[in-house]
């Protein structure tokens, strides 16, 4: 009975292939769907998994907020469970590429964990060497063997100097990395630069300077073997988690207490030293300041004795004036009294001269009488002589004569004298000479006393005279000595001021100097005070970009495997449904008979439960296989374009097989199930008898005559089909729906992506050149660098901007957010549109009220239209701020703001630091070309991006999401065709009577045929435009679904994407239909006399 | 295949025959091509099946109008089916009929057509004596009245009284013809 059976259920098939097949592909379709999208998720986890694994990716990185040491390495090494720790050491460095600055992130290697993927050349062997990340070289102009400076910002070690932390920035790239760390394209952002990070590069630590890690990379035992995104590997990594806490609180206090030392031990130095210094430098100031005093007195007690010298001066000067005028005036008596005597004495001179003329006039007379009288005396003593000496008388006598005469001459002479000298006895005088002498003399005398007392007088005069000129030449001597002396003491009074003010000012400067050094020792302490604990940061792998994005990428595949496969199984069990029942109802007879004979329930419905069995667990199966090595591949080479992970891993997941099969399972034999147990409720005799058929009933339309009078008979009969058979009807719709919704999502979805760049740099960033400026004070050189700029023929306009990364503080938001403060508000929509997305013409400009943010911005955050924000600026300044408007943007999240209003609340000054330039169309080369001279001719160029290669990078996406978008259509046409065929074969062969009687009544084939296909069309109408509306809500969800949060794609479905959706389900539709067409055409009249079974 | 399916099957110009000529009212139809057939059986043939084969979705009404749409020169429904005795009927399904007014708008069906021949397959088959009598007294009527050839086509030779002509078939081939000057009432005919 058994075989018989099977025999039976093998003919069942042979004879109803159509309907197994039916059930087989809808099974297929929708287990393999399932099966595909739900392993996507799975596989690519695996696929990271394994690439993590053989890597020996850290499970857990330490970081702490003030640096980690080879004693907390050895600390964690003993914690339980921990397999291997690493310190590394990371932070942000620009690297000049030739005239190109690239922001970069620096990290130490290892080769136990965190291990380098080498994709060419070597690992680095010295400190000289280094390895960069694939991009870079292709970023670049840089190959392997090229060196490259690296600028870092220098370092305070432990004992609290500041070093350089490489001791080697120039380094050679000796091979090109994938770092399992940075499996996404997105490297974080940075205060430098523009604040993205574009590239990684990897040094050895032996270059690094100092003796401390930024993290401490930890894998964990047992790890390896388990799933990184399982929830036993969670398990285990928080249990090591929690044990690194707990040692945390020793590690952090060591920490702290060996940096405090430290600094406590320098803050003591310093203020050891500063007190010396201060002391020694108040000592000299003190000194200093002495000395001046000592000066100021001098100065005081020179500028008091001249004073009191002036003073005796003046005095001394005024007796000797008094005595002078004093002088003066006897001088003038004695000059008065002379002049009397002078005259009397006059008088008498002019008497005694008188006298003297008559006395020597008479003494002349007396002389000459006298020497008269001598030479006669003479003469006679001659004689006399003669006389005695006469020889003869004659000569005696002649001689005796002569002396005679001569006698005579003597006595008359003797006589004379006589007389004349008795009257000058007479007159009192004896001896006229003395007397002479004596008048003479008195004279003289006289003369000489006046002379003497003119000469006197004179004298006096002179004396007085010279008395006087000394006393002027005396007080013109003091005074000049004097005011020489007050000079002098001024010029030492000024040299005092002056280095008063010289003590002040090093005074000043040594207050300010210790003022400094004090506060440097102040804030040391207060540093010191403020020296907080040590943080701990024990993270897993989570808080990774690259991996928590990844994962939550494959998890948005998972959420997708929720909802697709729901239409191909809702489908599935409905076509089952119908499929079963019809054949039950065909077979009713002999399930009657079955019955009667004695077969029970469960034999009966055997071959239909195997039935369907066969054709779901062989479509199930085949689904399985297709859907396993298909969609996951598909599905992560999309994503392969944004992460860096190795080509995916299909493995077959039993969990998700038996899952999708049991699904189908429960669909197919449920129904099946149902429909046997519906039939077999009823007795044999019943079965046996042909089943009554479906009354006719009215459908809702006749209840509205204004319509159904309207419609003429073709369309009521087909109205009233429509409505007659619910579980096809439904079938009907959600197949030809599900079909239109998976084109258009299909679509739309390439579409959108397709629409995103075009719109985001062609519509929305209107610039072609990104370039990016070495500083931000240029100040007034902006506009000559413009100028400069604009002197290139290709580049037609420009626009100064500030680009910095921002942060909005709202919940635990991470999104990374560049702000825009264009230089020139009015010259912004010249590059870039700010503007509603749903109504274009709706531009905004930008004014001091508020920030503009972008649309994908505020939907992740929640943000409308005229809500405050918190901003924090790349300094870390917190500003609330309203939002005037949302603007339209795809890709990225920008904040554009006036400097105005930066301005004010951030009450700074904002300077360019980016420039946006637009130029004329320009091909591949020329690009190139351009971008080489701004950056070799330019010294405060230190980047140019051209939108180009952003758009070139998509190119890539956009072919990948032809493959998507086949799949989709391949996929929704099989359940159209599917669907529909199923409708029409069980609409023919249910209604094969009906059919075979109005082809007797003389139908047309055609006629034959719209009499049933107007009905297919009407659903397959109905069907479509359920779609659309299903296609826009599918569409939504998977653009949602698939969209990065630092991307939007554009919601807004196209028409051409409806109206693909239509045309191509009408395809289906239409061959479908061709179908039945010929096998309407071959249904044979006799059916319609044979008798109703 | 029966010999009675055959008689319809040629007659009805469902099917041409493969050696031989059916002519049916001067026209040799075993020459038509399959249009021609269905514009014979569109215009030319009536139809009145063992088993009624009403559409169970339309009312009675509908049902004849499903077949008057296609003609040529149909007749009211609404009057044949008053003829036929449905006047009360004509709203209602199929299900909600009984075998004797389902024939009946089978019937009606077939004689809105105006067709020039009526073939009715069994017409009584299925029906109980008593309805029986009344869808021949129909069938009769419509054929005295409307001047309607009327074949009935049925195993049950108690009906022959009633017919103008029978013709007898056995093993595949007509054996005797029949000429009945004066048919039997209906009334009178027993089975």
């Amino acid at each position: 009975m058994k075989t018989a059976l099977i025999k039976d259920g093998i003919k069942e098939i042979k004879n109803s292939y159509k309907r197994f097949i039916s059930i087989l592909l809808i099974v297929l379709l929708g287990v393999g769907f399932f099966a595909g999208l739900r392993a996507a998720s799975p596989d690519m986890k695996e696929t990271l998994d394994e690439y993590f694994d053989s890597l020996d990716v850290m499970d857990i990185q330490v970081i702490s907020t003030l640096g980690l040491t080879d004693d907390d390495i050895e600390a964690i090494k003993n914690v339980e469970n921990v397999s291997k720790v690493e310190g590394s050491y990371q932070t942000d460095a620009i690297v000049s590429a030739g005239d190109e600055e690239l922001v970069v992130k620096l990290e130490t290697f290892s080769e136990e964990i965190n291990k380098l993927n080498l994709v060419e050349g070597k690992l680095p062997e010295n400190q000289n060497e280094c390895v960069v990340e694939e991009n870079f070289l292709l970023g670049t102009d840089y190959s392997i063997g090229d060196s490259i400076k690296i600028e870092v910002e220098n370092v305070t070690n432990d004992d609290g100097e500041e070093v350089k932390l490489l001791k080697n920035d120039e380094v050679t790239i000796v091979g090109t990395v994938k770092s399992p760390l940075y499996i996404s394209t997105d490297r974080g952002s940075t205060k430098l630069g523009s604040g993205m990070i574009d590239y990684y590069v990897y040094i050895p630590k032996e270059n690094i300077n100092i003796d401390m890690y930024t993290n401490i990379y930890i894998t964990v035992d047992g790890a390896k073997e388990l799933n990184t995104t399982s929830n036993k590997y969670e398990d285990t990594i928080e249990a090591v988690q929690d044990d690194l806490e707990a040692i945390s609180e020793e590690r952090r206090e060591a920490r702290y207490n060996q940096l405090y030392d430290s600094a406590n031990s320098k803050i003591q130095d310093a203020q050891k030293e500063l007190d010396d210094e201060k002391a020694k430098a108040e000592k000299e100031l003190e000194d200093a300041e002495k000395e001046i005093d000592d000066g100021k007195k001098e100065i005081e007690d020179g500028k008091a004795e001249i004073e009191s010298n002036r003073n005796i001066a003046y005095s001394e000067f005024a007796t000797a004036e008094e005595e002078i005028e004093q002088g003066k005036a006897e001088l003038q008596t004695q000059k008065e009294n002379f002049e009397k005597q002078k005259a009397d004495a006059e008088k008498q001179i002019e008497e005694y001269e008188n006298q003297l003329e008559t006395l020597k006039q008479t003494q002349k007379q007396l002389n000459t009488l006298e020497s008269n009288l001598s030479l006669a005396k003479e003469t006679l003593e001659d004689l006399n002589n003669e006389l005695e000496n006469a020889e003869t008388e004659e000569e005696k006598n002649a001689i005796q004569d002569q002396i005679n005469e001569t006698n005579i001459k003597v006595e008359t002479l003797q006589k004379t004298i006589e007389g004349i000298e008795n009257e000058l006895k007479n007159q009192g005088i004896t001896n006229i000479s003395v007397t002479i002498k004596t008048i003479e003399n008195g004279i003289k005398t006289a003369k000489a006393e006046l002379a003497s007392g003119e000469s006197k007088i004179k004298a006096a005069e002179e004396e007085l005279e010279a008395a006087e000129e000394e006393l002027q030449s005396t007080k013109n001597s003091t005074y000049y000595t004097l005011n020489e002396a007050e000079e002098e003491l001024e010029k030492a009074e000024e040299e005092l001021k002056d280095g008063e003010k010289e003590l002040e000012k090093a005074r000043k400067e040594f207050e300010e100097e210790i003022e400094k050094a004090e506060e440097k020792l102040l804030n040391a302490k207060e540093d010191l005070k403020e020296l907080e604990r040590p943080e701990w940061y024990v993270l897993d792998r989570d808080t990774n970009t690259g991996y928590a994005s990844y994962v939550q990428d494959t998890d948005r595949v998972a959420s997708l495997a929720q909802v697709f496969p729901v239409v191909f199984f809702l489908v599935a069990a409905l076509m089952s449904l119908t499929s079963m029942a019809r054949m039950v109802e065909e077979e009713r007879v002999q399930i009657g008979t079955f019955k009667a004979l004695g077969y029970g329930k469960m034999q009966i419905s055997r071959k239909y439960i195997i039935y369907a069995l066969v054709a779901t667990v062989v479509g199930g199966i085949i689904g399985i296989f297709i859907g396993f090595n298909l969609i996951p591949k598909i599905i992560a080479d999309m994503y392969a374009m944004v992460y860096e992970v190795p080509e995916v891993i299909l493995q077959f997941n039993w969990d998700i097989a038996t899952l999708g099969i049991v699904a189908a399972l429960i669909c197919v034999l449920g129904s099946t199930i149902y429909t046997c147990a519906r039939q077999l409720r009823h007795n044999p005799a019943t079965l046996m008898r042909p089943k009554a058929p479906k009354p006719g009933k009215r459908v809702i339309l006749e209840k509205i005559p204004f319509i159904w009078k309207r419609l003429n008979f073709t369309a009521k009969v087909t109205a009233r089909n429509v409505f007659r058979y619910k579980k096809r009807f439904m079938m009907t719709i959600i197949g030809v729906c599900g079909c239109t919704s998976l084109i258009i999502a299909g679509f739309a979805l390439r579409d959108s992506i397709s629409r995103m760049i075009p719109k985001q740099y062609g519509e929305i960033d209107k610039y072609n050149i990104g370039i990016s400026l070495k500083e931000e004070n240029y100040g007034e050189d902006l506009s000559k660098i413009e100028e400069e700029l604009l002197s290139h023929e290709q580049i037609t306009n420009v626009l100064s901007v500030n680009l910095q990364s921002v942060k909005i503080i709202k919940d635990d938001n991470n999104q990374s957010i560049q702000l825009i403060v264009p230089n020139d508000i009015t010259k912004l929509n010249e590059f870039i549109t700010l503007r509603d997305r749903k109504n274009q013409n709706d531009t905004y400009t930008l004014d001091n009220s508020g920030v503009v943010i972008t649309e994908k911005l505020s939907q992740l955050l929640d943000i409308k239209k005229g809500d405050t924000i918190t901003l924090e600026n790349s300094d870390g300044d917190r500003r609330e701020v309203q939002v005037t408007n949302i603007t339209e943007n795809y890709i990225m999240h920008y904040i554009y703001m006036t400097p105005e209003l930066y301005n004010e609340i951030f009450d700074t000054r904002i300077e360019a630091n980016y420039v946006y330039a637009i130029t004329n169309e320009m091909a591949e080369e020329q690009e190139d070309e351009l971008g080489k001279t701004l950056l070799s001719n330019s010294d405060y160029i230190s980047g140019v991006s051209f939108t180009s290669a952003t758009e070139d990078m998509f190119a890539t996406v956009m072919d990948n999401m032809d493959t998507v978008v086949w799949v989709l259509i391949i996929a929704a046409g099989l359940l159209a065709l599917v669907v529909l065929y199923n409708l029409l074969n069980a609409n023919i062969s249910e209604r094969i009577r009906e059919l075979a009687t109005i082809k007797v009544l003389g139908f047309y084939d055609n006629e034959v045929y719209s009499y049933i296909g107007r009905e297919t069309i009407i659903l397959t109408i109905i069907g479509i435009l359920v779609g659309l509306f299903g296609g826009n809500v599918l569409t939504t969800y998977v653009l949602k679904t698939c969209e990065l949060d630092m991307t939007m794609f554009d919601p807004d479905i196209q028409i051409l994407s409806y109206i693909l959706g239509i045309v191509i389900t009408v395809v289906f539709a239409i061959i479908v239909n061709v179908v039945t067409y010929f096998s309407l055409k071959k249904i044979d009249m006799i059916e319609s006399l044979k008798s109703v079974e | 295949m029966l010999v009675k399916q055959l008689l319809l099957t040629y007659f009805g110009g469902m099917d041409s025959v493969t050696s031989g000529e059916v002519i049916i009212d001067g026209k040799n139809i075993s020459k038509f091509k399959k249009k021609e057939l269905t514009k014979y059986r569109r215009e030319d043939i009536g139809f009145v099946f063992q088993f009624y084969n009403l559409v169970p979705n339309l009312t009675a009404l509908e049902n004849v109008e499903l077949a008057t749409q296609i003609c040529k020169h149909p007749l009211n429904p609404k009057a044949i089916l008053e003829k036929v005795g449905l006047k009360n009927r004509l709203k209602n399904f199929p299900s909600q009929l009984s075998g004797g007014e389902q024939q009946r708008v089978a019937i009606a069906r077939a004689i809105a057509k105006n067709p020039k021949l009526l073939l009715c397959d069994e017409p009584t088959g299925a029906l109980d004596y008593k309805t029986g009598k009344q869808i021949l007294q129909l069938l009769q009527d419509t054929c005295r009245k409307e001047k309607m050839t009327v074949v009935i086509i049925t195993h049950n030779s108690a009906l022959t009284p009633m017919a103008d002509r029978v013709i007898h078939f056995k093993n595949g081939t007509a054996f005797d013809i029949q000429e009945n000057p004066n048919p039997t009432p209906i009334e009178e005919i027993e089975w």
